[in-house]
C-alpha cells in the first residue's frame, strides 16, 4: 500500500473512533488538507462526446484528471453538461487502455493468421510502410484507404488530408461522419453552395415553435434540449412538435408528437409544403429575389452493389444527384400532391395535426426552428429529407434570422470542424472544396507547395464503399483511426468483416481501447485520448474550439496526429508519387514524404518559442516546431477571405470558441444575413452567396418508399440508434462503471402487444433476424422508448449485440450515407430462454 | 479476545490489471469470439433501489439515482421528481434537496423557483443496476492524491 | 500458528521502508477508542505513544484517547488489542475502524 493511501486511511480511522469517543481531534488530525495540497489545476476543453460542443472545465493534479464540471463561461451550455459529460475524468482510465502497438506476428514476422502480440512503434511503422509500399507499387494509390474520424481534432483531420491526398495521392478518405452527416452536408452544398448551418444555438432563445425531425434531443444532445425547455418553460406561447417513428423521451415532453411510418417524413414535409402554397402563405417577395426551382431525378435507387435488383429496376440509380431546372408553378404542382387526405393516409398522423404542424410553418408571426440529426440524415432519401425542410422555410423566408432557424444538429464533436470543414471526405478538398474540379485542385496545390497536377482528380471510395472494396480484394493497406466500424458499419457480417480478414488485406487500427475493431485488425496502435493531446473541435453552430494538453497519454500511446505524421517518414515521393511528375519537377525527386507534407516552409514555421509553457505538447516536442499552430495556419488560409475565416490560431486558446466567419475579430452568428453577416451586402436583405448567382435552391423531390419494408417474414421494422448514456459504440462509456450501470447492455424496445403475439415476456431472451445476420438481446417493453406495433429499436453501444450484423447497408444514392433507421427483422424467443427477468 | 469488526469502508481499491484483456473476458467491449458466433444476451439487470447514497467521484458531479423511477412522469404536465426534491417539498419528503445550482439561470443569477433549464432531470442523474464493471477503471479519487500526513522536517 | 509480530516503526512507514512481511501485501489499519482511568491518563498516554505501529490523535479528560494502529495481519491486530486492554490503568479498548488492503 502507498503512502498516501495509508494516511488515509489513517486519518479515516482516528475519525471514525474521535466521533465515537466524543473526543475533539486537533485540526491536523482532521480529514482537512489545505493550500497547495487540494489545488487543483483547471483548464477549459470543449466536451468529447456529442456535436453541442459544450465547454468543460477539467480539474488535473498530478497528472491525472480527477474531476470536470460544465463551464459557465461558456456559451453553449453555461455550466451544464450532461451525464455522459459529467464522467469525462474516467473515459481516460478503463484499465486495458492499450499501451504498446500489437502486431499478428509469427516467428519474429507478420502473419494475418497469428494473434496480436506486442511490438514496438519501429517494428508497426516498419511493417506498415513495407505493405504500403508494396500496395502501392502494385496496384496503385487507389488501392490504399483511410477510415477517418469526426472525433479527430481538426488538426489531425488536416494532416490525414494531406497525408493520403498529397502523399499518397489517393481520395480513398472518407469519415465515419459518412455514416452521420453526408446527407446533410450534401443537402447543404446542393441548396446554398456552401455547408453548415446558418443560423446558430442563439435561435433556441429567439424561436416561438420547435420542430424537431426525428431527432429524440432530450437523449442526444440534452444540453440543446434544456436550452428548448427553458425557453419553452419560460414563454407561454412557444410549442414544441415532435415528429418520430416512436415515442421517447423528447416526446414526452412534446406538446405535440406525430408518429408516421418509417420513411414518409418525405410527405409530411411536401405537405407542409403544399399547405403554404394553397394558403398564401408563400413570401412571394423572398421567393422572387432569393429563391431558384429544380426538380429532383427520382427513382434513384439505394445505394446497395449494382447488382442488387434494386438497382437494376432504378430508373436513375447512375444519375441520382442529377436535377433538372425548374419553376415555382411546376413545383407548386408536384407538391399538391400531397393532400390532406393522401398524407394522413400513407403517414399515419392524424389530420389535425399535421395541420397543427403546418400552421406553425405557416404563420408568418410564428419563428419556427426546424432540428434534425440522423431521423433525416441517415435516411435512403436523407438528401431529399434536408432539401424538403429547407423548402418550408424558403418559401416562407423563415431562415437566416434570429429565431427562425432550418437547424441540421451534428452528431459528432467535429464532424463539422474536422469532416466537414477540413474535408476529410473521399470527394473534399478543404474549405468546402471538391477534387473533381481541376481550379480546386490548383489552389490546393499552390498552398501546398506541390507541383501543378500532383492531385488526384477521381472521387475516392466512400464509407460503405470501402467496406465493399475491402471485401472484393480491391482496397488492401486501410488505416482505421479514431473509430470502430466493425461495430457500427451496416451489414457487417456480409460485408465489413470479411473485408477486414480478407488474406489480401493489411489493416491497421489506432484506437485507445481494444474494440471489436481492434480485435479483428493486423495491427493495433495505441493512441492518445482527448486531453492527453492538443486539440481542437468544431461543432454544430460552426464554434471552433480548442484544448491543450492537459496530461500525458499511458504508456506508448501516442495520438492520431503524431501517428500520421511520424509514419510519413517512412517514405520518400519515389515512393509515393508517379515518375511522370518527379520527372518534370525534379527538385521533389527523392525527398522524404514528412518534408514535402510537413517542413516545407509553411506547417514548420512556428517555433516552441509560440506554445504555452504551463502545459505539453508531445507532438510538437517530437517534431521540434509548433505543429498544431502551423497545420493550422496553413489550413485556414484555404478559408479566409472566402466565407470560412477562421480567427488567428491563439485567440482559440483564449476564448471560449468562435463562429465563423470571424471577420475582424468578429464572430458570425447568422451567415447570408444583411447586418449579421459581413459577406452580405448592403441593401440586399439576404444574399446565399456560395452560390453564383447569391439564390438558395427549393428542389422538388417526392415521397420514395425506403429500400426494405416488413414483409411476411420479417414482419418488423428494426430502427438503431443510440441511448443517453452511451457515445456511439460504447468504447468510451462502457468503460465508466457508472455509465454502464446506468443502461448496462443493449435491449430490445418491443411493444407488449408484438411481444404477446410472439409469445414473449419481458425479459426474455430473444433472436433478432434479418436477411443478413441475427443478434441476441432481450425483450424491453417498458422503458424509455414506447414502440408502436410492428416497428422495433436496438441501440447499437453494445459489443456483445452487434445489431450491426441485421442492418442493410443501403445509402442515400447522393449522399451515400447509410440509412440504419429502417430494415426488417423478425423477433423470436430463443429456445432455452430464462425465465423474465432476473 | 475480541473480534474485529469488518468495517472496511475502503475496500474497493481498483486491482490493476496488466495488459489488455482478452476478447472472451469481455463480449460487451470487444464482441463476440469468434466475431461470427451469436453471443447469449445475459438476464436483464435489476435497478438498485437501496436509498444508499453513493460517494461521488468529486463534488462536481450528479448524484446517482439510489431508488426506482420506474413510471416517474418527467413531461411538459408533471415533473415526479422534484414533487420530493424540490427546496419546498424537503422538509415533508426528507429527500435530498436539489443543488442551488439548480436555482439559477443560464447567466448564474439565483431565481424564485427551479430553473426550467433544470427540468430534464434524467439528463445528468441516472440510478443504477448491480452489474459488475465490465473492466476496473483506474480513475484515482482526488482525495487519494491529497497529502493528508504533515510532512516531517 | 502465531505469527511473529512485526515492529514497524513510524520511522519505516515515513521513509517508505517496507519491514518483513510487509511485501506480502497484507496492510491493517484500525482506529480505536483506549478508556483510560482518568487519574492515570497520562501514563497510559506514554506506554501508546511508545509502541510501535500506533499514533494518538487525541484525547479528552474523561480519559478516551484516540488511536490508529497499523499491522501486517488480522492476527496482529487482535494480539495488540488484548495488549493495550492488559496496561495498567486501561479500562477498556474498542475497536471502531477496520480496514486492509
Amino acid at each position: 500500500m502507498d503512502l498516501s493511501r495509508r494516511t488515509l486511511l489513517k486519518a479515516q480511522a482516528a475519525a471514525a473512533a474521535a466521533a465515537v469517543a466524543g473526543v475533539d481531534l486537533p485540526a491536523k488530525a482532521q480529514n482537512l488538507a489545505a493550500g497547495e495540497d487540494v489545488a487543483l489545476k483547471w483548464s477549459k476543453a470543449p466536451c468529447r462526446f456529442c456535436g453541442t460542443g459544450c465547454g468543460v472545465m477539467v480539474g488535473v493534479k498530478d497528472g491525472r484528471v480527477v474531476a470536470t464540471h460544465g463551464d459557465m463561461q461558456a456559451e453553449v451550455n453555461r455550466g451544464l453538461n450532461c451525464v455522459k459529460g459529467y464522467f469525462l475524468s474516467k473515459i481516460m482510465y478503463g484499465a486495458d487502455r492499450l499501451t504498446s502497438p500489437l502486431m499478428r506476428v509469427r516467428d519474429g514476422k507478420f502473419d494475418k493468421s497469428a494473434e496480436l502480440q506486442p511490438v514496438t512503434w519501429d517494428q508497426a511503422f516498419d511493417e506498415m510502410a513495407r505493405q504500403w509500399k508494396r500496395v502501392l507499387r502494385e496496384k496503385g494509390p487507389k488501392a490504399v484507404g483511410m477510415f477517418g474520424s469526426g472525433q479527430w481534432t481538426i488538426f489531425e483531420g488536416y494532416a490525414a488530408t494531406k497525408l493520403m491526398r498529397a502523399g499518397f495521392r489517393s481520395n480513398n478518405l472518407d469519415p465515419n461522419a459518412r455514416h452521420c452527416m453526408a446527407s446533410a452536408a450534401v443537402g447543404f452544398i446542393r441548396t446554398f453552395g456552401m455547408d453548415e448551418p446558418m443560423g446558430c444555438y442563439d435561435d433556441f432563445e429567439h424561436a416561438d415553435a420547435f420542430v424537431l425531425w426525428g431527432s429524440n434531443m432530450a437523449e442526444m444532445h440534452p444540453i440543446l434540449w434544456t436550452r428548448i425547455i427553458d425557453r419553452r418553460l419560460s414563454a407561454p406561447h412557444v410549442r414544441i412538435a415532435t415528429l418520430s417513428t416512436y415515442e421517447h423521451r423528447t416526446t414526452d415532453l412534446s406538446d405535440q408528437s406525430l408518429i408516421f411510418k418509417p420513411g414518409t417524413d418525405l410527405a409530411v414535409l411536401n405537405f407542409v409544403a403544399n399547405y403554404i402554397i394553397q394558403n398564401g402563405a408563400v413570401n412571394r417577395d423572398f421567393v422572387e429575389r432569393h429563391v431558384n426551382f429544380r426538380m429532383a431525378n427520382t427513382d434513384i435507387g439505394y445505394g446497395l452493389r449494382p447488382e442488387h435488383v434494386l438497382e437494376q429496376r432504378a430508373a436513375h440509380a447512375n444519375e441520382a444527384a442529377v436535377s433538372q431546372q425548374s419553376d415555382f408553378d411546376a413545383y407548386s404542382r408536384m407538391v399538391s400532391d400531397y393532400t390532406l387526405e393522401k398524407t394522413a393516409d400513407l403517414t399515419g398522423v392524424s389530420k389535425e395535426r399535421l395541420l397543427t404542424l403546418a400552421r406553425m410553418y405557416a404563420d408568418p408571426k410564428t419563428k419556427v426552428m426546424s432540428l434534425w440529426t440522423m431521423g433525416f440524415n441517415q435516411h435512403v432519401r436523407g438528401v431529399w429529407a434536408n432539401h424538403l425542410v429547407y423548402n418550408i422555410h424558403l418559401l416562407t423566408g423563415k431562415i437566416a434570422e434570429p429565431g427562425n432557424s432550418p437547424f441540421s444538429l451534428t452528431g459528432q464533436p467535429s464532424a463539422c470542424g474536422t469532416a466537414r470543414e477540413v474535408g476529410t471526405f473521399s470527394h473534399r478538398l478543404p474549405a468546402d472544396m471538391q477534387v473533381n474540379n481541376p481550379e480546386h485542385r490548383r489552389h490546393a496545390e499552390e498552398i501546398w507547395r506541390l507541383p501543378p497536377g500532383l492531385l488526384n482528380g477521381e472521387i475516392g471510395y466512400h464509407a460503405v464503399q470501402q467496406d465493399r472494396m475491402l471485401k472484393d480484394g480491391k482496397l488492401n493497406a486501410y488505416w482505421i483511426m479514431c473509430n470502430n466500424n466493425l461495430q457500427t458499419a451496416p451489414n457487417t457480417n456480409n460485408e465489413t468483416y470479411p473485408g477486414y480478414r480478407n488474406p489480401e488485406n493489411f489493416v491497421v487500427c489506432s484506437d485507445p481501447y481494444p474494440t471489436v475493431t481492434a480485435m479483428a485488425a493486423d495491427v493495433v496502435l495505441p493512441t492518445a485520448m482527448w486531453v492527453e493531446k492538443e486539440g481542437a473541435y468544431g461543432n454544430a453552430e460552426r464554434r471552433t474550439h480548442m484544448w491543450h494538453q492537459l496530461v500525458d497519454a499511458p504508456g506508448e500511446a501516442r495520438s492520431d496526429l503524431w501517428q500520421l505524421m511520424e509514419f510519413s517518414k517512412r517514405f520518400t515521393t519515389d515512393d509515393a508519387w508517379a515518375p511522370e511528375t518527379l520527372a518534370a519537377h525534379p527538385e521533389y525527386k527523392g525527398k522524404s514524404l514528412f518534408d514535402v507534407l510537413w517542413r516545407n516552409g509553411n506547417v514548420d514555421r512556428f517555433g516552441l518559442g509560440e506554445a504555452a509553457t504551463d502545459y505539453g505538447n508531445f507532438e510538437s516536442r517530437q517534431f521540434g516546431f509548433y505543429v498544431q499552430k502551423g497545420l493550422f495556419e496553413e489550413y485556414a488560409a484555404f478559408g479566409r477571405g472566402h466565407g470560412h475565416d477562421l480567427a488567428p490560431f491563439e485567440r482559440y486558446h483564449e476564448v471560449r470558441g468562435l463562429r465563423w466567419p470571424v471577420v475582424e475579430g468578429k464572430e458570425t452568428r447568422w451567415r447570408y444575413r444583411e447586418g449579421h453577416d459581413p459577406y452580405v451586402e448592403k441593401g440586399s436583405g439576404w444574399q446565399f452567396y456560395g452560390n453564383p448567382d447569391k439564390r438558395a435552391i427549393v428542389m422538388a423531390a417526392p415521397y420514395e418508399p425506403p429500400a426494405e419494408s416488413p414483409d411476411e417474414e420479417y414482419d418488423l421494422w428494426l430502427v438503431t440508434g443510440r441511448v443517453l448514456e452511451h457515445w456511439h459504440s460504447g468504447s468510451m462509456t462502457m468503460r465508466v462503471p457508472e455509465l454502464y450501470r446506468a443502461f448496462t447492455g443493449a435491449v430490445l424496445f418491443m411493444h407488449p402487444d408484438d411481444a404477446q403475439k410472439r409469445g414473449l415476456r419481458r425479459g426474455q431472451e430473444v433472436r433478432i433476424v434479418s436477411r443478413r445476420g441475427e443478434i441476441r438481446s432481450r425483450v424491453e417493453t417498458r422503458g424509455r422508448n414506447k414502440m408502436p406495433v410492428g416497428r422495433v429499436f436496438v441501440p447499437f453501444f453494445d459489443a456483445s449485440q452487434l445489431i450491426n450484423k441485421a442492418t442493410l447497408d443501403a445509402t442515400d444514392p447522393i449522399s451515400k450515407q447509410t440509412d440504419f433507421k429502417k430494415c426488417a427483422v423478425k423477433v423470436v424467443g430463443v429456445a432455452t430462454a430464462d425465465r423474465g427477468a432476473e | 479476545m475480541m473480534r474485529p469488526l469488518a468495517l472496511s469502508a475502503l475496500a474497493g481499491l481498483a486491482c490493476l490489471v496488466t495488459g489488455a484483456l482478452l476478447a472472451q473476458e469481455a463480449p460487451r467491449l470487444t464482441g463476440p469470439d469468434p466475431f461470427t458466433k451469436e453471443a447469449p444476451a445475459p438476464p436483464m439487470q435489476r435497478q438498485v433501489t437501496d436509498d444508499v447514497r453513493r460517494k461521488r467521484n468529486y463534488p462536481d458531479q450528479p448524484p446517482l439515482i439510489p431508488h426506482a423511477i420506474e413510471g416517474y412522469a418527467l413531461d411538459l404536465n408533471a415533473n415526479k421528481c422534484l414533487s420530493c426534491h424540490a427546496r419546498k417539498f424537503t422538509e415533508q419528503s426528507q429527500a435530498p434537496m436539489i443543488s442551488v445550482t439548480h436555482y439559477q439561470d443560464r447567466e448564474g443569477n439565483t431565481l424564485g423557483g427551479v430553473s426550467p433549464r433544470r427540468y430534464s432531470c434524467l439528463s445528468c442523474h441516472v440510478p443504477q443496476t448491480g452489474a459488475r464493471p465490465l473492466v476496473p477503471n483506474t480513475f484515482v479519487d482526488m482525495d487519494a492524491l491529497v497529502e493528508r500526513e504533515p510532512r516531517g522536517r | 500458528m502465531v505469527r511473529e509480530q512485526v515492529a514497524l516503526s513510524r520511522r519505516d512507514l515515513l521513509s517508505g521502508r517496507a519491514g518483513p512481511g510487509q511485501d506480502e501485501g497484507e496492510h491493517h489499519v484500525t482506529g480505536l477508542v483506549v478508556h483510560a482511568r482518568p487519574e492515570r491518563l497520562g501514563d497510559v498516554l506514554g506506554v501508546l505513544r511508545a509502541m510501535p505501529g500506533l499514533d494518538v490523535h487525541g484525547e479528552s479528560p474523561t480519559g478516551k484517547i484516540v488511536v490508529t494502529l497499523e499491522t501486517p495481519s488480522e492476527h496482529d491486530v487482535v494480539q495488540r488489542l488484548g495488549e493495550i486492554g492488559e496496561l495498567p490503568g486501561v479500562l477498556s479498548t474498542a475497536l471502531v475502524y477496520h480496514c486492509f488492503e
